[in-house]
This record gives C-alpha cells, sequence and structure tokens, in this order.
C-alpha cells in the first residue's frame, strides 16, 4: 500500500484493531518481524513472572527476617513491633527458654542483656561453642604458703558489675573495681583495681559456750544501688553487718577559725572572712558499718538473701531463717524453724536459702537431703508448710552408704529470669523449672569421675565440700568449681561444656584457656589428667559471673582468677 | 598416756593413687588380714559371695570412719551441724543395713566373725573396740569410743555367741544416742585419760542410753529451748546425778590431772591472740597427726588440739561457777 494507508494505521485509536490489521498482513511480513514479535510476548510473559517471584520473594524474606532473634538482638527499638507482628515468635521470646538448636539463626550474637530488657533472648553467643576464655587478673599472694586468714571464702559481683567483692576467712573484705574501658584498647574491658579494704568481722568469743566464732564471712550480698554510695552485706556465722562504701573526693579548704592542719587560729588575728570551699583532694573510699545484725541465730548462718523490695533480706542457719528489714537490727521475724523439739529427731538441716529475683513474697530453702523448698510469705507468718517441695527421686541403682551426703545441697540460686533455679550437690548441677517438683529439667555431672572415689574422699572430709554455682547474664550458661583448681561451665542451649583450670601456668595476660579433660577409662590420652592426679586441696568453692557480661571471677584457695572473653 | 593404737599412716594421695575397689582398703595390711578372714569364712559358710563381703568391708570402714570423724572434736569452735548430721544419718543408714543384714540369710556366726575380725582390723586404726579385743589388750587399745558402749559390750560378751549381732546394734544406738550433737564429745576427752573402770557406774550407762543428753548438752551449746524441757523425762534424776557427776569429774580431772592446768594457761593466752594454738593437744598424738593429715583443710588442725582446749573450757566454766 501506499503511505496513506500507512498513516490510516496511524491515527486509528485502538492498539487490538491495529494489531488485527497486522495481523492480516501476516503472510507478508518477513520472518524476523514475526520472530520480534513472538519475541516481545515472551518477554512480556517472562517479566510477569519475574514480577510475581520477586514480589513472592519479598514478602517471604520480610517475615522470616522478623523472625531472625540475631536481627532483635541488634535492633533493640524493634523488638516490640516483632513481638506483635509475629503471634507464632512471641511465646517463644517471651520465654526465656535457651533457644533449640534447629533454629534458622546462622550467628549467634555476643549479646549483652540490659536488666530493662528481661523478655528478649539476645541469642547464646555466650555459650562455649563460642567464647573462648583468656586469662586476665590473678589477685593475691604468689607463693604456695597460704596463710589461713588469706583463705577466699565468697566472691560477689554487685549488680552493674562494675564492682567485685572478696571475704576471706580473716574477717576482711576486699572490693576491685573496674576500670572504665580506655580508649586505646576498646577491645579490652577494664581491669579490677583495688577499690577499697576492711575488716568487717572480728573474731569473738562466746564465753556462754566457750567457744570461739570464726570471723570468716560466709556470704556477701551487695544491695542495688540506690544513692552515690555502695551498701553491701557481709556476714560471719552469727552476725551480719550492713556497710556503706562512699566515696569522698573533695574536702572543704578555707575555714575562717582554722588552719589547713586543724589548729584553731587564734580569733584576734582573723581580720578577714571568707566562705569555706570544697577543693578536690585524692579519691578517699571509706567503709562504714551502718547497721550490725546480731545475736539473732543460733547456729551458724549460712546464706543471706536480700529481696527484691530491697527493704527487707533474710538470713539462714542451720535450722532457721530469719527476715530483717533493713533498717532495723534489733528485732527479726523468724519465718522458717525446722529444729524438732527433740535434738535426737534432727536429721535434716538447711543448708541455703535465697528470694526470689522478682517476687518479693517467695523464697527457697534447700537442705542436706537433698530437697528444696519454696515458700510463700503471704500463706503464713512461720513458713514451716512448704507451698512447693522439689525433689528428685534417688536412683536405685546408685545407692551406696554416701548417697545422702552426696545428695546434699550445697547452693542454691534462682536465674535472673526467675522462672529457674540451680542447685548444686556433691557431683551434679541440676537445674529445675519452678512449675515442675517432681525432678529437674536438666542435670549435669560435674565430676562423676569421683563417684567411685567416694570412700576415699569422705576419709578426708572432701566430700563434706560445699560447691557454689552461678549463672551468666542472661541465664545461658551455668558454671560450677571442682578439684585440682578445674571449673566447669554448662551451656544449656547447645548442651555443651567445658572443663577449664585456674592456676599460675596459664597466667599469661590475655592467653586463651585450653579446655582441659580428666581421664576416666584406663588409658590416658596426651593433655588429658587421671583422676588419681587430681590435687584435692586445690578446690574452686566459689564463682562469680559478671551479671552483664562475659567476666567471670574465680577464687581458688587464696587467689582471685579473673577471665575475661576472648575478643577479637 | 594412753595410746590410741597403732599410728595409721595417712596421705590423701596416697589413699587416692592406689587402684582399688571403693570397699577394699587402702592399706596393705587391711588387704592381708582380709584375705586371711575371707578363707575363714570360706570355712565356715557355704558361699559367702564377694561382694557381699566387700559390702561388709566398706560398711565396717565407713562405721569406723564415721565414729572416728564424730570423735573429732575441736574444742574453742562449734562443730559444723551439717556435718554431725550427716555423719550420723549415715551411722543411722550402717545401722539399719546391718539390721537388715542381721535379720537376714547371714548366720551370727558369719557376722561375728565378721564384725570381729574387722573390729580387730579395725583397733588398728580407729578408736573402735571389740569385746573380744577389749579384754586381751587392755592398755594398748584405744579407749571405747563411749563408756557407756564399752561396758554394754562388755556386758553382753558373754553371750557374743547369740546376741553379739544385737548387742552391736544396741552399741551402736547408743553410740548414735551418745554422739549426739558435739556436747558429749567432750566429755569423751574427760575420760579417755583415766580408767573407765572406775567410773563405770549403773548411773552413766543407764542414763545415757535411756535418755537424751541434751540437758547435758545445754551447758555447752546454750539452747535455751532444751533447758525448758519438761521434768518429766525419763530418768532425769539419773541425769542430775549425771550430770553432778561430770562437774566432780572435771574437778577433780583439773585437780589431777597437771596437763589440764596447762592447757587452761595456753587458753588464756589464745584468748588474747584471738585464735586457739594449734597444739593444745598433748594427750593424743594420733589425732593430731589425723587432724594435720588432712590436707588442706587448716581448720582441721585445731581438731588435734581441740580436745585438750575442751576439756581446759569447761574446767574454766565450772570454776567461774
Amino acid at each position: 500500500m501506499g503511505r496513506g494507508e500507512n498513516m490510516g494505521y496511524l491515527t486509528q485509536p485502538g492498539g487490538r484493531q491495529k494489531k488485527q490489521q497486522f495481523h492480516l498482513d501476516v503472510d507478508v511480513e518477513p520472518l524476523f518481524i514475526r520472530f520480534l514479535r513472538t519475541f516481545k510476548e515472551i518477554l512480556k510473559f517472562v517479566l510477569f513472572s519475574y514480577t510475581v517471584l520477586f514480589g513472592a520473594l519479598l514478602l517471604a524474606r520480610w517475615t522470616t527476617y522478623f523472625m531472625n532473634p540475631s536481627v532483635l538482638g541488634q535492633q533493640v527499638q524493634r523488638n516490640t513491633l516483632t513481638v506483635l507482628r509475629d503471634p507464632g515468635g512471641t511465646s517463644r521470646f517471651l520465654r526465656s527458654d535457651p533457644p533449640e538448636p534447629s533454629r534458622v539463626s546462622t550467628a549467634p550474637v555476643r549479646g549483652l542483656i540490659r536488666p530493662s530488657e528481661p523478655l528478649i533472648m539476645a541469642g547464646t553467643g555466650d555459650g562455649s561453642s563460642d567464647v573462648q576464655w583468656c586469662f586476665s587478673q590473678v589477685k593475691g599472694a604468689i607463693d604456695d604458703e597460704v596463710a589461713e586468714a588469706d583463705v577466699i571464702s565468697t566472691v560477689e559481683f554487685n549488680h552493674s558489675g562494675e564492682l567485685l567483692a572478696t571475704g576471706d576467712k580473716g574477717g576482711r573484705v576486699v572490693i576491685f573495681q573496674q576500670e572504665p574501658e580506655s580508649k586505646n584498647q576498646p577491645q579490652c574491658r577494664g581491669e579490677y583495681n583495688v577499690y577499697s579494704t576492711f575488716q568487717s568481722h572480728e573474731p569473738e568469743f562466746d564465753y556462754l559456750k566457750s567457744l570461739e566464732i570464726e570471723e570468716k564471712i560466709n556470704k556477701i550480698r551487695w544491695l542495688p544501688q540506690k544513692n552515690a554510695a555502695q551498701f553491701l552485706l557481709s556476714t560471719n556465722d552469727k552476725t551480719i553487718k550492713l556497710w556503706k562504701i562512699s566515696e569522698r573526693d573533695k574536702r572543704p579548704e578555707g575555714y575562717n577559725l582554722k588552719e589547713e592542719d586543724g589548729r584553731y587560729r587564734d580569733f584576734n588575728t582573723v581580720t578577714t572572712l571568707r566562705v569555706p570551699v570544697f577543693m578536690p583532694m585524692d579519691l578517699m573510699v571509706e567503709a562504714s558499718p551502718r547497721r550490725v545484725f546480731a545475736n539473732a541465730h543460733t547456729y551458724h548462718i549460712n546464706s543471706i538473701s536480700v529481696n527484691s523490695d530491697c527493704e527487707t533480706y533474710l538470713s539462714a542457719d542451720d535450722l532457721r531463717i530469719n527476715l530483717w528489714n533493713l533498717e532495723i537490727n534489733d528485732r527479726s521475724f523468724n519465718i522458717v524453724d525446722i529444729k524438732p523439739a527433740n535434738m535426737e529427731e534432727l536429721t535434716e538441716v538447711i543448708t541455703a536459702a535465697e528470694f526470689h529475683p522478682n517476687q518479693c513474697n517467695t523464697f527457697v530453702y534447700s537442705s542436706s537431703k537433698g530437697t528444696i523448698r519454696l515458700c510463700d510469705m503471704r500463706a503464713a507468718a512461720l513458713c514451716d508448710q512448704h507451698t512447693k517441695l522439689f525433689e528428685e527421686p534417688e536412683d536405685p541403682n546408685n545407692r551406696s552408704f554416701f548417697s545422702e551426703i552426696i545428695s546434699s545441697i550445697s547452693d542454691v540460686k534462682f536465674s535472673h529470669s526467675g522462672r529457674y533455679m540451680m542447685t548444686r550437690d556433691y557431683l551434679s548441677v541440676k537445674v529445675w523449672d519452678l512449675n515442675m517438683e517432681t525432678r529437674p529439667v536438666e542435670t549435669y555431672q560435674v565430676h562423676d569421675y569421683l563417684r567411685s572415689k567416694l570412700c576415699s574422699l569422705y576419709e578426708n572430709d572432701c566430700i563434706f565440700d560445699k560447691f557454689e554455682c552461678c549463672w551468666n547474664g542472661n541465664d545461658s550458661v551455668v558454671m560450677t568449681g571442682s578439684y585440682n583448681n578445674f571449673f566447669r561451665m554448662f551451656d544449656r542451649g547447645y548442651r555443651q561444656d567445658v572443663t577449664l583450670e585456674a592456676s599460675r601456668e596459664n597466667s599469661k595476660p590475655r592467653s586463651v584457656l585450653k579446655p582441659r579433660k580428666v581421664s576416666t577409662g584406663g588409658k590416658r590420652k596426651k593433655d588429658e589428667i587421671s583422676v588419681d592426679c587430681l590435687d584435692f586441696n586445690k578446690k574452686i568453692l566459689h564463682t562469680a559471673w559478671h551479671p552483664l557480661d562475659n567476666i567471670i571471677a574465680v577464687a581458688t584457695t587464696n587467689n582471685l582468677y579473673i577471665f575475661q572473653e576472648k575478643l577479637n | 598416756m594412753l595410746g590410741r593404737g597403732v599410728k595409721r599412716k595417712w596421705s590423701c594421695l596416697e589413699e587416692l593413687e592406689v587402684e582399688t575397689l571403693p570397699a577394699a582398703a587402702a592399706e596393705k595390711e587391711k588387704n592381708e588380714v582380709e584375705e586371711e578372714e575371707q578363707k575363714d569364712e570360706d570355712g565356715l559358710l557355704a558361699s559367702p559371695s564377694k561382694s557381699d563381703m566387700s559390702h561388709l568391708q566398706q560398711r565396717q570402714r565407713v562405721l569406723g570412719l564415721c565414729l572416728e570423724k564424730l570423735q573429732r572434736y575441736q574444742a574453742g569452735v562449734e562443730l559444723s551441724l551439717r556435718r554431725s548430721v550427716l555423719l550420723i544419718n549415715t551411722l543411722r543408714q550402717i545401722q539399719e543395713d546391718m539390721q537388715s543384714d542381721g535379720v537376714g540369710t547371714c548366720a551370727p556366726e558369719v557376722l561375728l566373725n565378721g564384725v570381729h575380725s574387722d573390729s580387730c582390723i579395725l583397733r588398728e586404726d580407729m578408736p573402735v573396740t571389740c569385746p573380744g579385743c577389749a579384754e586381751g589388750d587392755g592398755g594398748n587399745l584405744s579407749p571405747p569410743l563411749s563408756p557407756e558402749s564399752s561396758s554394754q559390750e562388755a556386758t553382753s560378751s558373754p553371750d557374743q555367741q547369740k546376741s553379739l549381732p544385737a548387742a552391736t546394734i544396741n552399741a551402736f544406738s547408743d553410740a548414735v544416742n551418745a554422739m549426739g550433737y558435739l556436747s558429749d564429745l567432750a566429755l569423751d576427752d574427760i575420760f579417755e585419760d583415766i580408767d573407765t573402770s572406775m567410773y563405770e557406774t549403773s548411773d552413766l550407762p543407764s542414763a545415757w542410753a535411756s535418755s537424751s543428753l541434751w540437758p547435758v548438752s545445754v551447758s555447752l551449746w546454750a539452747d535455751e529451748d532444751v533447758k525448758m524441757r519438761p521434768p518429766g523425762h525419763a530418768s532425769a534424776g539419773g541425769l542430775q546425778s549425771c550430770l553432778m557427776d561430770l562437774n566432780e569429774l572435771d574437778h577433780i580431772m583439773e585437780i589431777l590431772d597437771p596437763r589440764l592446768v596447762l592447757t587452761e594457761e595456753l587458753i588464756a593466752s589464745s584468748h588474747g591472740s584471738g585464735r586457739s594454738p594449734s597444739c593444745l593437744r598433748i594427750a593424743d598424738s594420733e589425732l593430731a597427726e589425723g587432724g594435720g593429715g588432712s590436707k588442706g583443710r587448716e581448720g582441721k588442725i585445731r581438731g588435734g588440739g581441740g580436745g585438750g582446749g575442751g576439756v581446759g573450757g569447761s574446767s574454766l566454766r565450772h570454776l567461774a561457777q
């Protein structure tokens, strides 16, 4: 056709018609044009399908993106949004469970939990699968001659982790303070240096019974910080004291009637008046006893625990538990009394007690028979009737003459979340869910190779050793001590455990601790230590974990080791 | 000064390095004697199984250790109640085990011989007597674990063949009652140096056997609740006389025994220093050694010296009254 025909095509509206007219001439079209046309159709289809696919992927990725807890941990401000958006995932994150291994996330986060976010699990980067521990500091005398008074008897971090308090057999309390992180070494957390030392308890003599009262500090507990000063409770066998540790870095200068050294001036020489001003001085840390809670316990105090209401605390001895008000030191309430009328019927003593971290009316106490009783102070004034009784039935296969002694619980600790509690008996660590009384949810064997040596350990009295245990900041790892200066960590999420040693040989700065192993069978591999070579005089009874960070304090007989997580 | 029998070599590492069954004794002489004993056993009974014998051996060993630990008393420092309770519970468990064994298929002769021989073995190590040995080696033996149990065993020795299991059981229950919670341990120390035959009156063992020792414990434990014990308690009169006897004995001991005067001086000096010296105990070298032998428990070093200090302390108290 001519040009007019073409123009007619252009001016006519409707693509369809245009196409039809084109198709009428399909026989005339060259093959190339036909090919291009089909290619255009194919491309359209492909574009459409890709769009659909991309959109679907976006949608899927979006939803899983918010399921990823590692993202959650890092992007704190989106937490509430996430929880609301994914009802299926909400329950998982509100529970402070250890995560199941089949999770989507790849890189566990070395998360730090701030106390204001108890709901969120920031991953289990603290697990021993990832964390390598390296030596940081050691405190105490180097020589092997252990002075009796230097034996460390308790270790405790305060609520922020900045201060670390230790008590020893000589009645002294030494407080270490963490240096602020320096700009030069951002990867290295601050060192702990001595902040204050004071004599908390003195040896006393009970003239009525002709018995000496040891000044050994049994427990130290920090109070949550309310003002610039720090408060801690320290106790020996009979007396509890509340100490105030305050800093002073200014002093008044410029008195009118006094010289700088304190001598009084002759007021005839005073010609002008001036106002005294506060001038900076060297930092001085003062510790003063604010309260002394005495004469309330007939038996040895083994535990103290501050209530979450920060007004009261309990003190437990072998047969009784008393409730004190921090302000009132001449009266206490007796809330548990298991002393039988006839002492011959005594078969059980209280070994540890602790308040619930969140509920101010709940506390637990453990006994020498391996039972834990949870009591509610709202139920009655005297909580002899327990609310819950946690007891695991004895394994009949392992029954021996020492069954009762090794089942005696030496320490009980609530998790930070308050859902779980951990107990330490001689050979194992058990994690209990407060909702289940019949058996623990997790049991970790600390040094099961000692089960065949119980008779020898009974002979040398080691079977009566009281080991303590502790949780890490987000309740994913538990730690306890053992013999030969070994201490063990159990990761609850990854089901892994590691044995480390606190010794002078590994004391090079920032040297990574090598996991140790005790060989139980006949064949001893290299680097393993056999059970018979363990030194039972070197025992780690007291350990503490920084509440927010991966820093641990481990007390051997007279030295305090501080280990940190290895940061790259 | 009465010896406590043959000294036992003590070394924690030595004990643990020996690869033995938990029931088997760690020391060779024990092993030898036990082997002999096993041969004897085979002659008597049809087939005592090895596990049974090792169970018995372990039980005896644990029993001996238990009694030794309960006897080891640190004056000047209160004993841990938890430790005492655990030891006594173990003792009760052994007692029940023995009772069930006695009721069970074991022939009394086996038990007799077993107990007899075991006691002889233990005699070398621990201050536990058996009737036969007590008569044989009067002077060499360590004093009985408690005077009343020795008297009980002595009285029951004529009936050894039939009633020794029962007698030992009674002795154990008496021991359990007698051990109590630390109070009477001091009293043992008073008695250990003197010839118990002088003081074996009917009052003491009956008082101790039938009633509790808690009124006695009051003087050491100062527990007000116990003082309120109703006077209707059985043989309270016997207890009172028992108490008075003990007071008199204290006085007598103080006068007769110059070592007590020495311990008093040491205690007086220890008040100044605030720590009890580690060698208060003069009488018993074995206990001091045993106390010193448990390494790493420096507090226990006072255990050796504790007994003498306890005596001195109680004497001081009576002086003050």
